[in-house]
C-alpha cells in the first residue's frame, strides 16, 4: 500500500515537473499599407485589445512586444504605439517590408510577421477642386495676404492690435467655426461705420464676392482645405522605379512567384516585363474586355495612373 | 520498486519535448546551406541547392544564389521554454518561405534542425541547415 503512494506521488509531481504550453496557433502574414490591421480568429482569443497586432495570444497590460528588424531597411520606420499597433512611417518606400513582432506574455510568446505595402502614389492630378467647396490656400489666404496681412497692419511683424492674418493658425484665432456673425474677422470686414471697418480708410473696403467668400469658408468649418488644379496628365518620361513599381505594388501580393495568380508575376522588373508583352497588365488595368479587371474587387486605378502606365509601356517599359 | 523504475523512466521522457535547446549565437554565426527542407510533408530540398547563407554576428543574414545576396535577418529568441530561430527575409518567395520563427530542435557548430508548426491547421516543417 505504501510503495502504491510513493508511485502515485511519483507520477504526480512527474506531471507537475514538467511544462505544459499551450498550443500556438495562427501566423498568417498580414497585409497593409499603413498601419496593421490585423483579422483576429474570435475562436483563439476571448478578449481582444483595441488595436491588436499579433493574434495568438491575449494582450494584457503586461503584455510585451519587441518588434524584429525591418527588412529591407532604409525605406522607413516601424515603432508599436500604445494602443498595440505597429505604426509603420513610409519614407521613398517601394519594396514590400517585411518585419515581425515578438509578444510575450511572460515566457509565452507568439511571433507574427508582417507585409507592408508601399503607399499608392497618389492620383497624378492631384485633389481635384469641387466648384462648392471654399478652399483656404486657393480662396482665403490670396485675400487676407492681400488686404490686411502687411507691414503696418496684420502681418507677424507688426501684428496690429494683436490680430495677425498670415497663415491659417493664426487666422482661424479670429473665427468662430460655423458662425460667421460671432466671428471677429467676418465682423470686421462687414461693419457699416467707417471708423471700424477693416481694411480701414483709405483703403479700399473687401468686395462683395470676397465677403461672400470669407462667410462661406467659415460656413463650411472654416478648414484647411487644398485643391490641386492639375489639368492635365503629365504622361511624359514615366519612371518605373518611381511612379509603376509604386502604382500596381499591392498587385504584387497576389501576383509573385509562390503565388502567381493568373500566371502573372508582378514581384520584379522581369515579371512585369513580360506582363506587358502580352498586354496582359494593360488589358487588366484597363478593364478591358477579355481580361480580368484589376485590381480585383478593387476600384479602378485612377485614369491618370492608367495614361502614365500606357505611356511607360509605349516608350518601349524601360527599368527607368 | 518496477513501478518505481517505470515512473522514472515516464519523467524523463515526458519532459524531453519541452526542454529547451542550448543554442548559442556563436553556434549561429557563419557560413551555411540548407541539407533539407520539408514544408508541410513536401520536399522543397531541391529549390534550395544553389543557395548558401551567412549568419552574420550583427543579425545580418546574406542569403546568396547565383550570384545574388538577398539580404535579411536572424534572431535567437526564447518563447515559451522554447529557443526560436528567427529568419526573416523579404526579397523573393523563396526566402519568405523559409522566413518564419523556428524551434531550434538541436544544435551544434556542424548541423541544425529546425521546426515550424503552422497556424490553423498545425502542419508542420522541418529544416536542416549545415555548416559549409
Amino acid at each position: 500500500m505504501n510503495k502504491n503512494i510513493y508511485v502515485f506521488v511519483f507520477l504526480l509531481a512527474t506531471l507537475f515537473a514538467c511544462k505544459h504550453y499551450p498550443t500556438i496557433i495562427g501566423d498568417e502574414d498580414k497585409v497593409t499599407s499603413s498601419t496593421i490591421d490585423v483579422k483576429v480568429d474570435s475562436t483563439v482569443l476571448s478578449t481582444l485589445p483595441q488595436c491588436p497586432i499579433v493574434d495568438d495570444i491575449i494582450v494584457s497590460g503586461s503584455t510585451t512586444f519587441q518588434l524584429g528588424p525591418v527588412v529591407p531597411s532604409g525605406q522607413g520606420t516601424a515603432n508599436i504605439d500604445n494602443n498595440h499597433c505597429l505604426v509603420w512611417t513610409s519614407n521613398g518606400q517601394t519594396d514590400i517590408i517585411r518585419t515581425y513582432i515578438i509578444a510575450c506574455n511572460s515566457a509565452i510568446c507568439d511571433t507574427t510577421f508582417y507585409n507592408i505595402l508601399p503607399p499608392l502614389p497618389i492620383d497624378p492630378m492631384g485633389i481635384p477642386c469641387s466648384p462648392d467647396t471654399v478652399y483656404f490656400e486657393r480662396d482665403i489666404l490670396p485675400i487676407l495676404t492681400q488686404s490686411c496681412a502687411f507691414q503696418g497692419c496684420h502681418n507677424a511683424a507688426s501684428h496690429k492690435e494683436g490680430v495677425i492674418l498670415d497663415k491659417y493658425t493664426n487666422i482661424l484665432k479670429e473665427v468662430k467655426v460655423g458662425n460667421p456673425s460671432n466671428s471677429d474677422l467676418y465682423k470686421s470686414i462687414t461693419q457699416t461705420s467707417a471708423s471700424k471697418i477693416m481694411p480701414p480708410p483709405p483703403a479700399t473696403k473687401l468686395s462683395p464676392a470676397s465677403i461672400a467668400l470669407i462667410k462661406k469658408w467659415i460656413e463650411q468649418g472654416a478648414k484647411n482645405l487644398k485643391c490641386d488644379n492639375i489639368t492635365s496628365c503629365d504622361t511624359l518620361a514615366v519612371s518605373y522605379n518611381t511612379f509603376v513599381k509604386p502604382s500596381i505594388a499591392a498587385c504584387v501580393t497576389c501576383h509573385r512567384s509562390g503565388n502567381v495568380g493568373g500566371g502573372i508575376n508582378l514581384e520584379n522588373y522581369e515579371g512585369v516585363k513580360a506582363s506587358i508583352a502580352n498586354n496582359r497588365l494593360i488589358g487588366s488595368i484597363t478593364w478591358s474586355n477579355n481580361y480580368k479587371p484589376m485590381p480585383q474587387g478593387g476600384a479602378k486605378l485612377p485614369d491618370c495612373t492608367i495614361k502614365k502606365i500606357k505611356s511607360w509601356v509605349n516608350q518601349g517599359g524601360k527599368n527607368n | 520498486m518496477k513501478y518505481l523504475i517505470f515512473s522514472s523512466m515516464l519523467f524523463f521522457v515526458a519532459c524531453g519535448p519541452n526542454d529547451p535547446v542550448n543554442t548559442s549565437p556563436s553556434n549561429i554565426v557563419g557560413a551555411w546551406k540548407i541539407e533539407s527542407f520539408i514544408d508541410k510533408s513536401s520536399n522543397q530540398t531541391s529549390h534550395y541547392s544553389s543557395y548558401s547563407f551567412d549568419f552574420a554576428a550583427n543579425g545580418i543574414a546574406i542569403a546568396k544564389s547565383q550570384g545574388v545576396n538577398s539580404n535579411g535577418t536572424w534572431q535567437l529568441v526564447n518563447d515559451s521554454g522554447k529557443t526560436k530561430f528567427i529568419l526573416n527575409w523579404q526579397s523573393s518567395s523563396l526566402l519568405e518561405e523559409i522566413s518564419e520563427d523556428w524551434e531550434v530542435i538541436s544544435s551544434d557548430t556542424r548541423s541544425m534542425d529546425l521546426l515550424h508548426v503552422s497556424g490553423g491547421n498545425g502542419a508542420t516543417s522541418t529544416i536542416k541547415f549545415v555548416q559549409l
